[in-house]
């Protein structure tokens, strides 16, 4: 059943998997392999040598449902980044400890305990939601046996309708967004035309006035169409590109040159610490939406330092990886981690901070489209409250680049020159 | 004339400030700004407009909240509102009278509209103080 199993799934298709059966033989599957189990398996060949790579904790990651696999002392064996947000432990920490010491959900530890004894599995979860109502909750549980032999472990897989009900506020949420956005600009165009034709303004001056605001709100509402066109276009794979070699070091340069202009008023210093030599950053990418995407991720961080501050522009390369590194961190007011998880999401605004610079929330999602669909590129961001933010990309060099367009090509359609 | 009617209007985008205030000056009103909820509240505790214009959605309070945080904090002493809201949903009524916001109008809006319902409001208010 193994051999069958991991030759049918892919990783990609893995981390797609929602099925709660699926997971539960899955995570089985590596769990065994995680704890040793392989060892005893005489037919070497259900061992790919691929899945040796996979660590059990990435592949758990992936999941939405909470998943615990603790021994028969309720000490934790392995935890997902699920479980650990929604019964709020540090991911990290987490091996090793008793469960009990690790969250004050004490109805889940109490059900735990008597599985753990009596086999007993007739807990029904309660109703629990996080107080903003945004962070995905659980309402089933389920309790399995992992016998590996030398002692049994327990598995917990949390799961549960919640998921809809935050995908539900995640859309109402967006269309609340994306009509802010677009009725603001609207709104001053209307009110100032209608003010103009009714004579409300009485000299010159203030019709120009008048005539200034109204083009600059058109910008901004053009602006607004061009980022989400360019980003559904993207998500539809239709957007056209205009990909040649080109060296990563100069469009930083240039765009590091214009995001200079942002800095004046606040006085922020942006460093550059270039650990590459100019001929080792060869990349295969659209300039143009290469330049717009990392002016996005600068003028970000520009815009939430407060005054006197260092942006830090840090490019390296992993030629073992084939990898070209850029990392802009700043100190700024910094990313809750309840809101890191959302900030690439269309017309998201991370509320702690909302205050501190006005946006759309587009300019994120774009980047991530423009950086992972466009040139399968990575991003991904860190952040702490008050302490500043780390935005880190990662884009195949020109050497992988060969290997790596037929797979770009196949998520965007266009001129790959 | 020293008894102009005095109206707060908040929002925290300072075009539409900018006209929503212009209209009532020239219709002989007297305006004064706020650009978030918490600055819309501490005004409006400090000099008692007759009436406030409020944007829904704003840093640090929003216009509910500030709303809400008038009528409660100055009993019966209510302050008519009027909000303009950009939002994509509609705001339940409950909401609305509770905070005394008599009207809500949707962005786009028409300062013209905006002119005749103050003058209704302020109006009747006027009606209702001096059959009182």
């Amino acid at each position: 059943m193994f051999v069958t199993l991991l030759n049918i799934f892919s990783y990609q298709d893995l981390t797609a998997i929602n099925s709660m059966s699926l997971i539960a033989v899955l995570v089985v599957i590596f769990s065994m392999m995680y704890l040793g189990i392989k060892k005893i398996t005489t037919n070497k060949r259900c061992v790919d040598s691929r899945l040796n790579q996979l660590e059990l904790g990435d592949v758990l990651n992936q999941f939405k449902h909470a998943v615990i696999i603790t021994d028969s002392n309720q000490n934790v064996i392995k935890a997902n980044k699920a479980a650990a947000n929604f019964l709020g432990f540090n991911h990290d920490m987490a091996s090793g400890k008793n469960l009990l010491d690790l969250t004050d959900n004490s109805q889940l530890c109490e059900a735990l305990v008597n599985y753990t004894q009596d086999r007993v599995d007739d807990f029904v979860y309660p109703q629990v939601m996080h107080e903003d109502g945004i962070v995905p909750g659980f309402n089933q549980v389920e309790f399995s046996v992992l016998d590996i032999g030398i002692e049994s472990c327990i598995m917990t897989i949390l799961s549960g309708s919640h998921h809809d009900e935050y995908a539900t506020k995640i859309r109402e949420r967006f269309i609340d967004r994306a009509s802010h956005e677009f009725r603001t600009p609207l709104a001053a165009i209307q009110a100032y035309i209608e003010m103009l034709l009714d004579g409300e303004a009485d000299d010159e001056k203030t019709r120009h006035a008048f005539y200034n605001i109204i083009q600059s709100e058109t910008k901004r509402l053009t602006s607004l169409v061009e980022k989400i066109l360019k980003i559904s276009s993207i998500e539809a794979g239709e957007i056209k590109t205009n990909m040649r070699v080109i060296n990563f070091d100069t469009l930083l340069d240039s765009v590091i040159l214009e995001a200079k202009d942002d800095c004046g008023a606040k006085n922020i210093d942006l460093l550059r610490v270039a650990n590459i030599s100019r001929e080792e950053s060869m990349i295969f990418a659209d300039k143009e939406l290469l330049s717009e995407a990392i002016n996005n991720i600068i003028t970000n961080a520009i815009k939430f330092t407060p005054r006197d501050n260092v942006v830090k522009i840090e490019t390296d390369v992993d030629v073992n990886r084939g990898v070209v590194l850029l990392e802009v961190s700043d100190n700024g007011v910094g990313i809750s981690e309840k809101e890191l998880p959302y900030i690439f999401e269309k017309f998201y605004r991370g509320e702690t901070n909302e205050w501190y610079a006005k946006g759309a929330g587009l300019g994120l999602s774009l980047t991530k489209h423009i950086i992972k669909d466009v040139h399968g590129g990575t991003i991904k961001a860190s952040s702490e409250i008050s302490m500043g933010s780390v935005f880190r990309i990662e884009l195949p060099l020109r050497s992988s680049c060969v290997k790596n367009s037929a797979r770009a090509s196949t998520h965007v359609k266009g001129s790959l020159l | 004339m020293s008894d102009k009617k005095l109206i707060l209007v908040v929002d925290d985008e300072s075009h539409i400030l900018h006209v929503v205030c212009l209209k009532l000056k020239n219709a002989g009103y007297e305006t004064i700004t706020a650009s978030d909820g918490e600055e819309g509240y501490n005004l409006a505790m400090e000099h008692r407009p007759d009436l406030i214009i409020t944007d829904y959605q704003m840093p640090f309070m929003s216009g509910l909240e500030m709303c809400g945080k008038l009528c409660s904090d100055l009993g019966d002493e209510k302050i008519p509102a009027i909000m303009l809201t950009a939002r994509g949903f509609s705001l339940s009524d409950d909401d609305i009278a509770r905070v005394n916001i008599l009207e809500v109008m949707s962005k786009p809006f028409s300062p013209r509209e905006v002119l005749s319902l103050t003058k209704n409001i302020l109006d009747a208010d006027e009606n209702t103080k001096e059959a009182a």
